[in-house]
């Protein structure tokens, strides 16, 4: 018997064994590795905002919207220390004994209005938008531009885009990108932005999941229309906000193009692959 | 089209079963026997062979795992095509991969001739004893002939770690080779 005659009987093995070895795209032991450290991150995640929780007396809601949200805090804080103030003089006018519970009932209302506010700015939020401030002037991107700013697209099909500027303290710094990659089946358009915007994103029709790449939350979803399908993707990667959207005739492949682009996106660039799968969920 | 849709035009014996099974199973299959043959036109030869045999088998035959069973036709032609061909070009690969296998064969039966199908048999009850894991990567290896960087690429995981797997599964047939009485 030789090594070959084992080699060659290889061909009487069931069917369901050559079958299963042929489906299987993953590993069991792989699939563990990759729930013990969806474990260990959730754990740990949860660690962290518990201590910041506990540091910052930050409250689910506030988000990056902590600073306007301040704004609008210090007024009503205002507001309710006018409304204890108030109380004072009118307990001084009737010349009364000021009533250490009518402050604490003036403060009470500013704890309520601040809950009030928390929960009407977060159910405004509906829209996707962006202002493009006043003294913005407008760039066409060079293909040095998309090199440094979008190197995933650097070697993809026809693509166009332009920067708007904005002026900071006399320094020029990059404000908005909007970008487009087309090709004959399809095109993606793409708008970078500085600073965290992944609750700015709005899905008309279809569902909108969540999912998780690594450290980057992906708000993705699909609508499927007559001639079309539109892919969506919108994430926050370095303090940088992404909005992605593909366009594209190939109802079959689609998903995976989509996937390709926000693969290369991410990577920023074939020479520096971090990330070499991406799986976003959406709910169809 | 699914399996079962294909199946179906043989078991109507419509001549797009062939076109279908091609669009379905064609590069595999290719893939498959020209890790055997070493030869584009060898490999293409041992598939169309395998399409007729199919053919010829549906009906009666209701393959339960249709890539499977069309993979197994597949290997024994291409193996019958590289004994045509004496051997003497034999395929690197297959050189490697029956090296690989010798090391498992118990001393005892180096000079014993055993038929292939009850060595079969023994290999595929010798399969069921591995983990999960292991037996997709020893199919992968020794039935479908993959390279060791395919299978890790495959399967997103370290080359070194697709060798240990497969080291020790070859360990593990050599001591179920030793205990198996094989009768000639």
């Amino acid at each position: 018997m030789k090594g070959k005659d084992i080699l060659k009987a290889f061909s009487h093995l069931s069917e369901s064994v050559i079958n299963m070895a042929d489906q299987k795209k993953t590993l069991n032991s792989s699939i563990r590795f990759k729930r013990y450290s969806l474990i260990a991150a959730s754990f740990l995640i949860l660690v962290v905002s518990v201590t910041f929780i506990q540091q910052t007396d930050y409250r689910f809601g506030k988000g990056y919207r902590e600073d306007e949200y301040k704004g609008e805090a210090k007024k009503e804080e205002k507001k309710s220390e006018m409304a204890s103030e108030e109380a004072k003089e009118e307990a001084k006018k009737e010349d009364k004994k000021v009533d250490n519970n009518d402050v604490a009932k003036a403060e009470g209302k500013k704890e309520a209005a601040k809950v009030i506010l928390k929960y009407n700015k977060l159910k405004g939020v509906t829209k996707y938008t962006y202002k493009i401030p006043k003294d913005s002037e407008f760039k066409d991107m060079t293909d040095d531009d998309f090199f440094f700013r979008i190197p995933g697209l650097a070697e993809g099909p026809f693509r166009s885009g332009r920067i708007l500027f904005t002026k900071t303290d006399g320094k020029k710094s990059i404000y908005l990108i909007e970008a487009k990659a087309e090709a004959e089946d399809h095109y993606l358009n793409i708008l970078i932005m500085p600073g965290s915007v992944t609750n700015y994103y709005t899905l008309e029709e279809g569902k909108v999941t969540k999912s998780k790449i690594r450290y980057i939350d992906i708000i993705a979803a699909k609508k499927s229309l007559e001639n079309e399908d539109i892919y969506i993707a919108d994430f926050t990667m370095n303090n940088v906000g992404y909005y992605l959207e593909l366009h594209t005739k190939d109802k079959k492949s689609g998903e995976e193009l989509f996937k390709q682009y926000v693969k290369n996106i991410i990577n920023r660039g074939k020479n520096n692959p971090n990330v070499l799968e991406v799986d976003i969920d959406f709910d169809k | 089209m699914s399996d079962e849709s294909i199946i179906a035009l043989y078991f109507k014996r419509d001549e797009n079963a062939i076109k279908e099974t091609d669009m379905a199973y064609g590069v595999k299959l290719n893939r498959l026997s020209f890790s055997i043959v070493k030869n584009n036109q060898d490999s293409e030869e041992c598939v169309s062979d395998t399409y007729l045999k199919a053919w010829n088998n549906i009906p009666p035959t209701r393959p339960m795992y249709f890539f499977a069973y069309l993979a197994k036709i597949c290997r024994f032609l291409s193996f019958d095509r590289l004994d045509y061909k004496k051997a003497k070009k034999r395929s690197a690969d297959v050189v490697t991969l029956s090296d690989e296998l010798m090391n498992t064969i118990p001393s005892n039966l180096t000079e014993m001739e055993v038929e292939e199908e009850e060595l079969g048999r023994v290999l595929s009850d010798f399969v069921r004893t591995l983990s999960e894991d292991s037996q997709v990567l020893f199919v992968r290896r020794y039935f479908y002939m993959d390279k060791i960087s395919d299978i890790a690429s495959r399967y997103k995981v370290s080359e070194s770690k697709v060798k240990t797997s497969l080291f020790r599964s070859r360990q593990k047939l050599k001591k179920y080779l030793e205990g198996e009485g094989i009768f000639i």
